[in-house]
């Protein structure tokens, strides 16, 4: 069952939404039958409970998904449980403290290593790509850091919460 | 007729101007700068000849350019559209000295038109209403005191040597005109050193309403009804509709008569609008001509029936017109809507990009005007409307459904556009009961919008689900034999098409 956490117009709280897989969806709670059909890269159609809704995505330059319907405009911001968990995990919940250690939010492959020991690294930057469950997960820096040691190395399997960059 | 002319412009004009000369049967040439080198508009005409860079400067407005290429192409006469060289007395010459029909009004009527105050003067001559005041710059106070009793408070101050609100005020009683005076006196001194001043009568919450006019070159003037163009921002126009609310046979009948008499004084002929401001009373005063066809026109044409881009080839052609007053019918209500590449949001600043997706259904009763299409750029160069559009109704109310209709289904993708703004401007009170002036959106309007609505919760579960579904259509899958899956199912459903 995958799990999305979304936030429409920043609206806390986020809207939770479990796809089943059998074209069904629990949407806070309230379960609904769905089928839609991707038409290119910005429109998409989807009917839920066999109601209609025809949407048009823009991202490119944008903060956030803005999810347009019927000429009105949505600034939509929708994380999987993984990217939740990655964010947890790589310390950018954490109460004002510095991070000190970036740990692996799920178990997997580390497909990429980005880099090294002592290299300075600026928010946003992907340190590790780390494939679980056949997707890959880009590991980012939270802020401009400074790397101390990278516990893995390329194609190295790894435990949830096992310690993979410490930083300085 | 014309056997071929020149579009002297661009964008969703030029393409306006090439399909009534392609219903005629007249070749198109049309001529482009570095960046609409395969424009819409430029694909749509018979020949095209490049001109310059992509600044304005630098191509479109290049007269010597433009007139050497009608010349190389042989094209017997040249259409401005709007903007650029449009209402500039020295190309409408300089066409002329060519041997080139410039396809609007003689180079003498748009310089005395284009001139503020010798319109005013003329407007003055042929009993057309003009703001009172003074009409020439004071320094003595009586004087300045006994015309703004005479024209009656509120007044408007203003330097004569003025300019961006320096030196300008607005007086709404006998008792602050000292006061007033001696600020702007000062302001006007320190700023321009000269201490001078008009003094009009302000008018307050006004209406813009224009009037279009069709004048052949056998002096024949005829008018075919007003364009209420009151919705703007900064000047603008954002929203045009015809009927005005506000306007009944009789006051139509007063102010077309006023458009056509100055009009006929000035020796014009083509199509022109005469533009006036109205205050609260319905009294209306002159403000300028336009000496060119206006982006608003297919208002009119769709009111009227007619084509104003025919007319104007038939006149420049040198025919008269076949219709009087008396034949001009108007029909229900008609609306324009200006959809621009900006961000009502953001200060509505320009948004710029690559038009990824367009999808709209337009249907019954709507019109479309544009000259972009999916995969275009944006640019910084050029003007950020890049559509109109025109729905028509037998009433107000049914124009203004269908106009949120079509809206509502006006996709557009790869840059801001402001649709929304349009939408909520066109579900505002004031402009449901059509009580709105050329200072609402500023006045009022904004600060309303910045109370965002939030979407109703049926909408958000739909909006959060498709969000979801993309995300899980946009993760990169690894399959076993190495290819992405998406990309695996991309290419079967290809083939399932063929």
């Amino acid at each position: 069952m995958k799990k999305y956490f979304i936030s429409i117009d920043c609206a806390e709280p986020k809207i939770e939404v479990n796809l089943n897989g059998l074209n069904s969806s629990l949407i806070d709670g309230i379960e609904s039958k769905y089928s839609y059909k991707i038409i290119n890269d910005n429109v998409m159609v989807l009917r839920m409970d066999n109601l209609n809704f025809y949407f048009d995505f823009n991202s490119e330059g944008n903060e956030y998904l803005q999810i347009g319907l019927n000429g009105r405009v949505y600034d939509v911001d929708c994380k999987s449980d993984l990217d939740v968990l990655i964010e947890k995990m790589s310390g950018n919940k954490t109460d004002g403290k510095a991070v000190k250690e970036i740990k692996s939010p799920m178990p997997g492959i580390i497909k990429k290593v980005n880099v090294a020991s002592g290299q300075d690294v600026a928010k946003g930057e992907v340190l590790l790509v780390l494939e679980a469950m056949k997707m890959e997960n880009e590991i980012k820096a939270i802020v401009d850091c400074k790397i101390k040691k990278v516990n893995v190395e390329q194609m190295s399997s790894v435990e949830k919460n096992e310690l993979l960059i410490i930083l300085e | 007729m014309f056997r071929k002319i020149l579009i002297a412009n661009r964008g969703e004009i030029a393409v306006r101007i090439i399909n009534t000369a392609r219903e005629m049967g007249i070749k198109t040439v049309t001529v482009y700068s570095d960046f609409d080198e395969y424009s819409l508009y430029t694909k749509l005409s018979d020949e095209s000849y490049h001109i310059g860079e992509s600044p304005a400067s630098k191509s479109y407005l290049m007269a010597d350019k433009i007139i050497e290429t009608a010349k190389i192409s042989g094209a017997e006469a040249i259409h401005p559209g709007y903007g650029f060289l449009s209402e500039r007395s020295f190309f409408a010459k300089l066409c002329s000295d060519n041997g080139i029909e410039f396809i609007g009004p003689d180079h003498n009527a748009i310089e005395l038109l284009g001139s503020k105050t010798d319109a005013k003067t003329l407007a003055i001559n042929n009993k057309v209403p003009v703001v009172p005041g003074s009409g020439k710059p004071l320094t003595d106070i009586s004087e300045i005191r006994k015309i703004a009793k005479e024209v009656g408070y509120p007044v408007l101050i203003k330097a004569s040597a003025g300019g961006g609100g320096k030196g300008m005020r607005i007086v709404r009683s006998e008792n602050e005109i000292e006061e007033a005076l001696r600020i702007a006196r000062s302001e006007a001194k320190s700023s321009f050193g000269d201490d001078s001043i008009f003094v009009e009568k302000y008018i307050d919450v006004p209406r813009h309403i224009e009037f279009q006019i069709l004048a052949d070159k056998h002096g024949n003037v005829i008018h075919l009804g007003e364009r209420e163009c009151s919705m703007q921002r900064r000047h603008q126009k954002i929203i045009e509709e015809t009927p005005s609310v506000i306007v009944n046979e009789e006051l139509r009948n007063e102010m077309g008569e006023c458009a056509k008499r100055l009009v006929k004084a000035s020796g014009y002929s083509n199509a022109g609008t005469v533009e006036f401001i109205v205050d609260r009373n319905n009294k209306f005063y002159f403000l300028e001509v336009n000496t060119r066809l206006q982006v608003e026109h297919p208002i009119t044409e769709i009111r009227t029936g007619l084509d104003l881009v025919r007319e104007q080839l038939k006149i420049a052609w040198g025919e008269k017109l076949d219709l009087e007053q008396e034949d001009i019918e108007f029909r229900g209500s008609v609306i324009e809507c200006r959809i621009c590449a900006e961000d009502s949001e953001n200060n509505f600043i320009p948004s710029t990009g690559k038009i990824t997706n367009i999808n709209k259904v337009l249907g019954s009763g709507m019109r479309e005007d544009t000259g972009i299409e999916q995969g275009d750029t944006v640019s910084v160069f050029y003007d950020p409307m890049i559509a109109k559009l025109i729905s028509y109704g037998k009433d107000r109310l049914s124009a203004i459904n269908r106009m949120k209709r079509a809206l509502s289904q006006y996709k557009i993708d790869g840059i801001k556009t402001n649709i929304s703004f349009l939408l909520d401007l066109l579900e505002s009170p004031e402009f449901i009961d059509g009580n709105y002036h050329t200072q609402f959106i500023e006045s009022k309007f904004l600060e309303r919008l910045k109370a965002k609505d939030r979407p109703d919760e049926l909408t958000s579960r739909a909006l959060a689900l498709a969000a979801a579904l993309r995300a899980e259509n946009k993760k990169p899958r690894q399959s076993i034999n190495g290819t992405s899956e998406y990309s695996h199912w991309a290419s079967k459903r290809t083939e399932n098409l063929r």
